[in-house]
């Protein structure tokens, strides 16, 4: 392409970018298309990826093409396999994309869509996309070592140490926000319930065919499965309705926390062929053909956003989480912005993959900015509800009321318009029996869809099918990951456990495994339990803290970084990643130390024990608890919670001491000193 | 890019290498690499030693991907 032909394209999508954000910047308090989100994301998208993504691989990695990676000079055909970079984006990103993009968006619509949006562009272009990027380079420059063998090998022993613990405590928290997520769809949906109790059977099933009926086909298994889903969609609301069966499948959160819990034990130790290979290849397949289905409806329906772009809830008083804007807005959307957990799979099995080092700015940076895009679709699409439905949905029950008529004072006292038969009526759409307090973002989400897929295929008498599916569609790869994260979670804590005691690391001795099992599942069920008996929805207590902790992980592993870069004699180019380094941590300190010492009682957890504490002293019965146990147990849960968030302080602030330590050792030194694994360069016959 | 690689003599072998490109992709998805590579480095690199079956081969990989022996994520949030 001539140089002319080069500045006059990418003139026009920077002139077609800054118009379209002008548009919806200018347009406030009008009612806007949702194709003009799409567009500025396209736009911003585009300019980042051609231009900054391009700086960084040319200019602070230097990425070389003639440089044999891992998956060449190790290729076993296994584990290191060379592979085309078309198929290695579309492995990295159906890793990378879970519920979170989903989830935080959503949630974070209560303050209008247009915060949550301006953070989720700028957050991928600076900090997300980069960190990943910045992780598969040098995981992928280190043999595919993890990110925890990383920060050992470059950061010392101590800080390496630190990491373990704090991943594994981050893998409880984020298990127990997944569950809470599901709880909070299915309870008392028998609908639901039934849909995704039958993908258990369904899965096992499957998991049979393909390992003694016909071994091999997954595309014939997959498909199998997908039409039993659908199915069982069908069947479960023709359950919802009859007057024997439906009781069956009705519970409260309890019942379902328990059962979750029961569930998460016992699929980890089965065999994993028999129900989490099947149900993840179900799960994976669902999640990328829904996220294009609703990327292709959004542009052919074109719907408009009608809630406002920014509410009256940025000043810290919101019904769905509670803080101001900022520090809060920046860790309720963390997936789709910045995702720490990322920096785990970018060091997993993808760099053992990439077959040309310069590949890595498509798989690395591209990934993310498509995972970033999914998060702009979930949030156009809350805001495509009207605000009163969305605030009746995700406002706790303490707040609304238990009944229709007091959320709809409540709701209309904000200055929503909203009315009962309005609550009626969504519930009675999609086939539920209320639509009320169902926190948690993927019922909010499949309301959206419902809305949107109805109008392209089936109208108002789809929209049951249509909702259920979007609720089916999370709550597998949610029980998915709480299965494949208690494996994980158990691994991790036998290797941490093995330090003290070193039977325990044994992974084949039933009692070890068992052990570490009981204490993983435990562990995040106390947090589910919390949540679900929390009056303000659980989501308001756990949501903050997964941000935080996710956030705080991606912190770390943009320390990594940074220490990397002065050890690679690239101060120069230190800002790339030390400018997200330092705003996240900015953003989780102010966060946590307002968890943690806010004195309004939905923020602070201290604030929240020393009014229960008070209660009790006096004697008195504070709702929800209906026992002086209760209470007592409500201000032990705070403690947990402040203890926990103590201890992500804690473990960001060992990493980020050993990073200051090794950065200004890297100073000192007169050359390079970073640990790469030698470079070998392709023959000079073999360069493409 | 397969359409570089392959340098298809029509349009029916076009579609096939797109088709094989998205197949191998929603395979890599779940965490099966290639069955066809895996026999040719095999067979190229260790002609001397027993080579997997395709269901064997899935077997270990479903085991590599989900047993889990290192602790590691294949799922994000």
């Amino acid at each position: 392409m001539s140089r002319l032909t080069n500045t006059l394209l990418w003139g026009s999508v920077s002139v077609l970018g800054a118009f379209a954000l002008a548009t919806i910047a200018l347009h406030q308090g009008e009612r806007i298309n949702a194709l003009w989100m799409v567009v500025v994301t396209l736009c911003v998208f585009l300019i980042a990826y051609r231009f900054y993504s391009r700086f960084i691989a040319q200019k602070v990695m230097e990425l070389d093409a003639s440089r044999l990676t891992p998956a060449v000079r190790l290729n076993d055909g296994l584990d290191y396999v060379p592979t085309n970079r078309i198929v290695l984006f579309g492995h990295h990103f159906a890793a990378i994309a879970g519920a979170g993009p989903l989830v935080g968006p959503v949630l974070a619509a209560q303050m209008g869509y247009y915060p949550g949006m301006l953070w989720l562009l700028a957050g991928v272009v600076l900090a997300g996309a980069v960190q990943d990027f910045m992780i598969l380079f040098l995981s992928l420059r280190r043999d595919g070592k993890s990110l925890g063998e990383m920060i050992k090998s470059e950061l010392g022993e101590t800080a390496g140490l630190a990491a373990l613990f704090g991943t594994f405590m981050i893998m409880v928290i984020l298990l127990a926000v997944l569950a809470l997520i599901v709880v909070k769809a299915l309870e008392s949906s028998p609908w639901g319930t039934f849909t995704v109790a039958a993908t258990i059977p369904i899965a096992l099933y499957m998991g049979v065919h393909l390992r003694y009926l016909r071994p091999g086909r997954i595309g014939e298994v997959s498909l199998l499965g997908f039409v039993l889903l659908i199915a069982a969609i069908v069947l479960g609301g023709q359950i919802a309705e009859h007057p024997t069966l439906a009781p069956l499948f009705t519970f409260n959160g309890t019942q379902l926390a328990w059962m979750l819990i029961f569930y998460g034990g016992v699929a980890s130790v089965l065999p994993v062929w028999l129900l989490l290979a099947p149900r993840d290849y179900l799960s994976t397949f669902l999640k990328i053909g829904t996220i294009v289905a609703l990327a292709v409806a959004i542009v052919v329906v074109a719907p408009e956003m009608k809630m406002p772009a920014i509410t009256r809830f940025s000043d810290g008083t919101g019904p769905v989480w509670a803080g101001t804007l900022f520090p809060f807005l920046f860790i309720t959307i963390a997936c789709g912005a910045v995702s720490g957990f990322h920096s785990l799979i970018a060091s997993g099995t993808t760099p053992k993959m990439v077959d040309n080092e310069t590949n890595t700015r498509l798989i690395g940076y591209g990934a993310m900015l498509m995972e970033s895009f999914v998060a702009l679709m979930a949030l156009a699409t809350a805001a495509c509800i009207d605000p009163g439905i969305y605030f009746a949905m995700n406002s706790p029950l303490a707040i609304l009321g238990g009944s229709v008529d007091s959320a709809v004072k409540t709701i209309t006292e904000w200055g929503f318009v909203v009315t009962p038969e309005m609550i009626r009526q969504a519930a009675q759409d999609v086939g539920e029996q209320t639509i009320l307090a169902r926190t948690g973002g993927a019922p909010t989400l499949a309301i959206g869809m419902a809305q949107i897929f109805a109008q392209l295929l089936g109208g108002k008498a789809m929209m049951g099918f249509w909702y259920h599916f979007a609720i089916l569609f999370e709550a597998m790869f949610i029980l998915t990951a709480v299965d494949a994260g208690t494996r994980a979670g158990r691994f991790m804590l036998q290797d941490l456990l093995g330090l003290f005691h070193a039977p325990l690391r044994n992974t084949a001795s039933l009692p070890a495994n068992l052990l570490a099992t009981v204490i993983c599942v435990g562990g995040w069920g106390y947090f589910l339990y919390q949540g679900v008996t929390d009056p303000f929805g659980g989501i308001n207590t756990l949501w903050p803290l997964f941000g935080i902790a996710n956030q705080m992980l991606a912190a770390v592993a943009l320390i990594l970084a940074t220490t990397v870069l002065f050890k690679m004699k690239k101060e120069r180019y230190v800002l790339v990643t030390a400018i997200p380094m330092v705003w996240l941590l900015i953003t989780t300190f102010t966060a946590a130390s307002q968890k943690l010492f806010h004195d309004h009682v939905r923020i602070g957890f201290f604030a929240h024990a020393a009014k229960y504490q008070a209660a009790i002293d006096t004697g008195t019965i504070l709702a929800p608890a209906k026992s002086m146990e209760q209470m007592a147990q409500i201000v032990f849960n705070d403690r947990i919670d402040a203890f926990l968030t103590i201890f992500f302080m804690c473990f960001v602030c060992i990493i980020f001491f050993y990073g200051l330590r090794t950065c200004w050792l890297a100073r000192q030194a007169e050359h390079v000193t970073t640990r790469e694994t030698a470079a070998i360069l392709a023959q000079p016959a073999s360069v493409r | 890019m397969p359409a570089e690689t392959i340098s298809p003599p029509n349009r029916v072998a076009r579609a096939t290498a797109w088709l094989a490109l998205l197949k191998a992709t929603l395979r890599s998805m779940i965490g099966l690499p290639d069955y066809q590579v895996y026999v040719a480095h095999r067979q190229q690199h260790h002609p001397d030693q027993p080579i997997l079956s395709e269901a064997e081969f899935i077997r270990e990989r479903q085991e590599a991907r989900y047993g889990n022996r290192q602790g590691k994520m294949i799922r994000c949030c």
